[in-house]
Formats: C-alpha cells, sequence, structure tokens
C-alpha cells in the first residue's frame, strides 16, 4: 500500500519535478560548468580567483553582509516590538496594522522619487537644513545613503514581518499567560519564558524571509544611485547587474554558485536548529 | 477519439512542414549577422557579393537591433542572454554612429566592447588578421583596441576623433601645435597657459570630450587619472574661463574630425588641424564601427571572409563593390560608410578617396574650391589624424563626463558659468562625477 502511495505521489509530483528539473536544476548545473570554464574550456577554480581578487565584487560582498548585519536584527526588533503591541487590544489597533501594510502596496518607483525629492541635493531636507543654517550633506551620495537604504528596506518590509509574527503571537494559547500571571510572574518574566519560547518557529520563519526579502533591496539601490552609486550601497546585484551588461558570463556564473551556496548554508542552517528546536520542543 | 486524430495529424503536418523547411536551409551554409537596422542592407548586399566573388553558397541571416527603444532594449537583453549561453550570431557587425541617442533608448547591445572583449564571448581572430594583407595597412592604434594579450577579437571598421581646428591664414593659431597634444594636459594648463589664447574657455567646459582621454586600463583594471587630477585640470579651466570670460572670440575651434572630413570637399580656405589634448598626452580616437565574430560560430574563416569585405577599399571609401549580373553591373554598398556606418575608415590609405567621396555640402554651402586648397587640407587632416597615439570603443563615461559638467550650469538649465559662490564644490563634484564612474568602469 505504501509503496502504492508512493508511486502515486511521484506521479502527481511529476509535473512539478519535472518543470523543477528543466527551469531550474539544468540552468544551474550549466552554470556551474560556466564558473568553472573559459570559452568552453575547463579552468578549474581560475574564475573563482579571478572573482575573489576583484575589488568591486569584494565591496559588493562587504556592503551586502553590512547590509544584512544591520538590517535584518533592525527589522526583527522592531517588527517583534511592534507585533506585541499590536497583539494587545486598544483603539484603532487596525488602523495600524494596515498602515504598516500599506508601504508594501507602494511601487518601488514611487518610493524612490519620494526619497529624492526629499534627499537630493537640493531636496526638501536640505533646503531646510540651509533655512536653519546647518550644514547641507548629499544623502543619497554619501555614506548616508547606506542608512538611507536600510531606512527604506525596514519601511518596505516590516508590515510583512509584523502580521507573520502576529500570527504567531495569536497561535500561543492564552491559558498559558493566565496561568504564569497566577503564579505572579512580571510582563518581562512572561514574554521571556512564556512568548519567546513559542514563537521561535516564527520567529526563524520570519528571519529567513526577511533574508530573502532583503536580497531583493537592490531595485531601492539601484533607483537612489543608479548602476553605480555611491560606494556604500554597491550591492552585489549591482555587481551581478554590470557584469551582465558587460557579457562577463564566467564572473556572474561564480557570483551565482557562491550566492547559491550562501543562501543554501543559511537557510539549511535556519532549518537545522529550527529542527533541534522542535525536537526540544517535543 | 476523433478530436485526438485531428490532433495527431496535425502534428504530424506541423513537423512535417518544419523538417521541410529546415532541408531547403539545409543545402546552404548559413551564417547569422547580428546588426544594426540601418546596417541590415548593407549586410544582405555584402552577402550576395560574397556567393559571387568567392563562389560560395551562404545564406546570411541578420538578427536586427531595432531602433524603437522598447524593442531595442528587449532585443539587447535576449541578445546579450544568447551570447553568454554560448548562442548568439556567427558575425556581429555593429555601429555606434548613433549611441548618443540610442543610449537613452534602448541601449546598446555591447555597453563597453573595452570590457567585452576580455570576456571570451568572441573568437580569436588572430591568425586570419597576421595573413591578410589588409589589416597591415589598418591604422595600429584603432586595431589594437580589439586586441587581449597581443590577440585580436574585434576587426574595427571605423573610428572618429576630436580635432581643433583653425584658419591657416589666422596668425595666431601659430601657438597651437602638433606636438602640443602630446604634452599632458595638467601640465600644458600650468605651464603653457599661452597655448589655450586661442581657444574658448568655455568650450573645454561645455564639451569634456576635447580633453577626455582613455582614463582606463582595461587590461591592468586601474583608472589612468585619479580624482585630484580631474579636479585640477577643471580648477584650470574654470579659473582661465573666470579670467577670459565668455565673450572670447576663438581661433581654434573644436570639431569632430568625421563631420570636418566629410565638408573638407568644401572648405574655401586653408585649414589647419590640431589634436585635442588629454590627461596623458596620448590623442585619442574613439571606434564608430566593428566586427566579431561568436566564438561558437562553426565556420569561422567563412566568418572572416565575410567580416573582412568591411575592410574591403571599395567599402572604406565609400565607392562599393562593383557587382556584375545578367542585367548589367551595378555598385552595391557604396556610401554606406557615410550614412549608415559612420566614421573616418580604419585604413589610412583610403581615407583621401574618403574625403574626396564624401557626400560634401549641399545646398548653399556646396562651392567648388582649388584643388591645391583641398589637397592642402586632406594633408593636414590626414597628419592630424595620424598623430592619434591611443583607441578605445565608446563607453559610458563619454556621456557621463558630459553630465558632469551640469554642475556649471546655471539656474536658466542651459546656460554655463563659473560665477557661483560654491564654484569649489561644483568642481569637487563634477571631478568625483567623473572620476566615480572610470574608477567602478576600470575595476568592476
Amino acid at each position: 500500500m505504501k509503496k502504492k502511495n508512493a508511486a502515486a505521489g511521484l506521479r502527481l509530483a511529476c509535473p512539478a519535478l519535472i518543470g523543477f528539473c528543466l527551469f531550474y536544476a539544468a540552468p544551474m548545473l550549466v552554470t556551474m560548468w560556466y564558473s568553472v570554464s573559459f570559452g568552453g574550456i575547463f579552468v578549474g577554480w581560475e574564475n573563482y580567483k579571478l572573482t575573489f581578487d576583484n575589488y568591486m565584487f569584494a565591496l559588493a560582498v562587504k556592503n551586502t553582509l553590512r547590509f544584512l548585519a544591520v538590517g535584518i536584527p533592525l527589522i526583527m526588533l522592531l517588527s517583534l516590538g511592534a507585533a506585541l503591541l499590536l497583539a494587545k487590544p486598544f483603539a484603532g489597533n487596525e488602523f495600524y496594522r494596515l498602515a504598516f501594510l500599506y508601504p508594501m502596496m507602494v511601487p518601488v518607483a514611487s518610493t524612490v522619487l519620494v526619497v529624492q525629492i526629499f534627499l537630493t541635493e537640493r531636496g526638501v531636507l536640505n533646503s531646510f537644513l540651509e533655512q536653519c543654517g546647518l550644514p547641507v550633506q548629499e544623502w543619497l551620495r554619501s555614506s548616508w545613503a547606506f542608512w538611507v537604504l536600510i531606512v527604506l528596506f525596514l519601511w518596505k518590509n516590516i508590515g510583512y514581518d509584523i502580521i507573520l509574527l502576529l500570527t504567531g503571537i495569536a497561535m500561543i494559547p492564552k491559558e498559558y499567560e493566565e496561568m504564569s500571571r497566577l503564579d505572579g510572574t512580571g510582563k518581562w518574566q512572561n514574554f521571556r519564558y512564556i512568548t519567546l519560547p513559542l514563537l521561535k518557529p516564527m520567529l526563524f520563519f520570519t528571519l529567513l524571509i526577511s533574508v530573502l526579502n532583503s536580497f531583493k533591496c537592490f531595485r531601492e539601490a539601484f533607483l537612489i544611485g543608479g548602476e553605480y552609486p555611491h560606494s556604500s550601497i554597491y550591492m552585489i546585484q549591482h555587481c551581478i547587474n554590470n557584469n551582465f551588461a558587460n557579457l562577463n558570463y564566467t564572473r556572474i556564473s561564480v557570483i551565482s554558485v557562491v550566492i547559491f551556496g550562501t543562501i543554501f548554508l543559511v537557510a539549511g542552517g535556519i532549518w537545522a536548529v529550527m529542527q533541534q528546536e522542535n525536537r526540544r520542543g517535543h | 477519439m476523433r478530436k485526438w486524430k485531428i490532433f495527431i495529424l496535425l502534428l504530424c503536418t506541423a513537423i512535417l512542414t518544419e523538417a521541410c523547411t529546415k532541408k531547403e536551409s539545409s543545402d546552404k551554409k548559413v551564417l547569422t549577422v547580428c546588426t544594426e537596422e540601418s546596417m541590415e542592407q548593407t549586410v544582405m548586399q555584402l552577402g550576395e557579393y560574397l556567393n559571387r566573388t568567392e563562389q560560395t553558397d551562404i545564406l546570411i541571416k541578420t538578427i536586427v537591433i531595432p531602433v524603437e527603444s522598447q524593442e531595442r532594449e528587449s532585443a539587447c537583453k535576449r541578445l546579450k542572454t544568447s551570447l553568454m549561453a554560448g548562442k548568439g550570431a556567427d558575425i556581429y557587425i555593429l555601429t555606434e554612429q548613433d549611441r548618443m541617442s540610442l543610449e537613452e533608448n534602448g541601449g546598446m547591445l555591447f555597453e563597453d566592447a573595452n570590457k567585452i572583449v576580455y570576456n571570451g564571448v568572441f573568437a580569436d581572430l588572430t591568425e586570419f588578421v597576421r595573413k591578410d594583407e589588409v589589416v597591415a595597412d589598418c591604422f595600429r592604434p584603432v586595431m589594437d583596441a580589439g586586441k587581449v594579450n597581443g590577440r585580436q577579437y574585434i576587426v574595427p571598421f571605423s573610428f572618429n576623433a576630436q580635432i581643433w581646428e583653425a584658419d591657416e591664414a589666422d596668425s595666431a593659431s601659430d601657438e597651437l601645435r602638433l606636438d602640443d597634444a602630446l604634452i599632458p594636459l595638467m601640465e600644458l594648463l600650468e605651464k603653457h597657459p599661452e597655448k589655450f589664447s586661442g581657444i574658448a574657455p568655455y568650450e573645454l567646459l561645455m564639451n569634456p570630450q576635447c580633453w577626455n582621454g582613455k582614463m582606463i586600463h582595461y587590461d591592468k583594471n586601474q583608472s589612468d587619472i585619479s580624482e585630484e587630477e580631474y579636479r585640477e585640470i577643471l580648477n584650470g579651466i574654470v579659473k582661465m574661463a573666470a579670467k577670459r570670460g565668455s565673450k572670447v572670440q576663438p581661433v581654434w575651434e573644436c570639431a569632430d574630425a568625421m563631420y570636418r572630413g566629410t565638408k573638407l570637399r568644401n572648405e574655401a580656405r586653408e585649414k589647419r588641424f590640431v589634436p585635442t589634448f588629454t590627461p596623458t598626452g596620448k590623442p585619442l580616437a574613439k571606434i564608430i564601427s566593428y566586427g566579431a565574430i561568436g566564438r561558437n560560430c562553426a565556420d569561422k574563416e567563412l566568418a572572416y571572409k565575410f567580416l573582412r569585405l568591411f575592410l574591403q577599399k571599395e567599402y572604406l571609401t565609400g565607392e562599393g563593390f562593383l557587382m556584375k549580373s545578367k542585367y548589367g553591373t551595378a555598385r552595391i554598398a557604396g556610401k554606406s560608410i557615410y550614412t549608415d556606418m559612420g566614421g573616418l575608415p580604419v585604413r589610412l590609405s583610403a581615407l583621401e578617396e574618403w574625403i574626396r567621396g564624401s557626400l560634401g555640402s549641399t545646398g548653399e554651402d556646396a562651392r567648388e574650391v582649388s584643388d591645391d586648397v583641398l589637397k592642402k587640407n586632406i594633408q593636414n587632416f590626414k597628419e592630424v589624424i595620424a598623430d592619434i597615439k591611443e583607441a578605445r570603443f565608446q563607453n559610458k563615461l563619454d556621456f557621463a563626463s558630459i553630465e558632469a559638467m551640469d554642475n556649471f550650469l546655471k539656474e536658466d538649465g542651459y546656460t554655463y558659468g563659473v560665477d557661483f559662490p560654491d564654484i569649489d564644490r561644483r568642481i569637487d563634484r563634477a571631478a568625483r562625477d567623473m572620476y566615480d564612474l572610470a574608477y567602478y568602469t576600470a575595476l568592476e
């Protein structure tokens, strides 16, 4: 019976599996071949060496990691804080829940247009600073650009994370909190020993989604600074995009394999931790 | 069941039709040529010419890069992807004559051929080029731009340059000489300011093309110029402009060599030319049109036979190839270099004929000039072109440098000035704009 079920399952999964092999696995294998060849000739790790030695690739990796290191903890903390606040009933709660989701509906181009109106050299903010007699800044063409990008990332993605965490909080039975209150726990202890452990699976999932979303922040960076933005927001996607324009397929292939490997390892790591947590829970 | 039968019947018909079509074309050798819309007809004609003269049996299939901006953008993306996947066309015949307008309208297939030549997408043509006596006649600095480590991957067909032009009769023009262009611009501005006495400083400010050089060592991944050096140059130009004002009557004017060359036939006065200065002291040419063979082309020898037609004097002088048919003889691809492809011929031996055969001016501007004046002008023109020391393909720097000069635009949006209270900041920003792009492009 089990064998029969397995065969039926395989048959049902066949279209998806064929699609996956054709459109994902095969191109990935071709990309892997390109990453170790030049003009159809096998060159071993030479392309990897050249790419890792490339200053712009190093800059892109450094900036992307910096962006992840700053952006991910910030979005996790802020969305957790907001979700905990929104989980409590208060007047206007629904309005705020929706308000956090609105940025997701705004097209990136419009968002960036607003940013440019406010933050370009002759933008609203600089005019204001000038009027107050304060020194003006080139917000989008200096190291400030990094923080502008971080704010944009948070503003755009925090709503989704809040919704995910709110769902997680809603799944925690109210009785646990009530019982602990009877035992005399405070708000912090309640959060520390009940909410946080039970929210962990959802926190990991939100973390994974946030990491994936952070890779999509290229559109904002591109619209802010073009193909060659300020060096603080030159991301890995800029590197891919510009090398695509220059037909540097070996470098793009190397970068793709590296990104694939990294995401695979990160996602695998998060999954392993989640599994461990689940086992501990049981 | 009946529906299935009809479906199978239709499927069989489709397969048979496809097979028959393939059979028809498989008798001939097929060469796919990727080219600009403006060049399509010339490419087809030259394919026909090759078949007649070399007794080959080639079927030329063109992949046209459209002019319309949206179509162009998607076509370029598609072609880039297929080229990187090892497919793409067998031959690329490209012109960047209209790059300035196309840059904003769909872009170019090869945004920076200087970089692409390093990326292994083109076939190595060194062996063909070495045996080809036509290539030996080509202008060396321009041909070298298509080489990597001494191997030829791209064959330039035509190029352009910016030159200074003055009336021979104007004695004030004596101050600037051919050799002056070999002195780096910074040194010239600092030590020989008298050389600029016949030049309007605002021309230097408005048109950085008349002093911007190669700037990037693509092989060494480094920029030839620092931000500080850019700042020094701009400072020098701004100081000069502030001192002399905008109402200077220039003796020397910056001119586009391609445009001047075609007008020379109607020039009644004797002219003097000097190459434009560059920060490195190496007068620069920019390649306008070129050809390359895809790395996966099955018959590279045949493809090269086709490619080298664009290096023949018949093509480069605009005379056209003589083709006989049962209806008589006709010249094909004549004038194509002036109209579709653009640029000065890469074979300098064809330059005089190119000038003499040019379309010249029409209407009121058209006038007959004495052959002595024309000869002298051609001689001067050839000298200035021969003085060019290096060449590169056009790239984003050309346009970015023009945009950087927007920092000196007045509030009306079209007048340039240097009398701003924050002029130092503007200079800094323009220098940084120009340097950043050179730096990024070099390193990426």
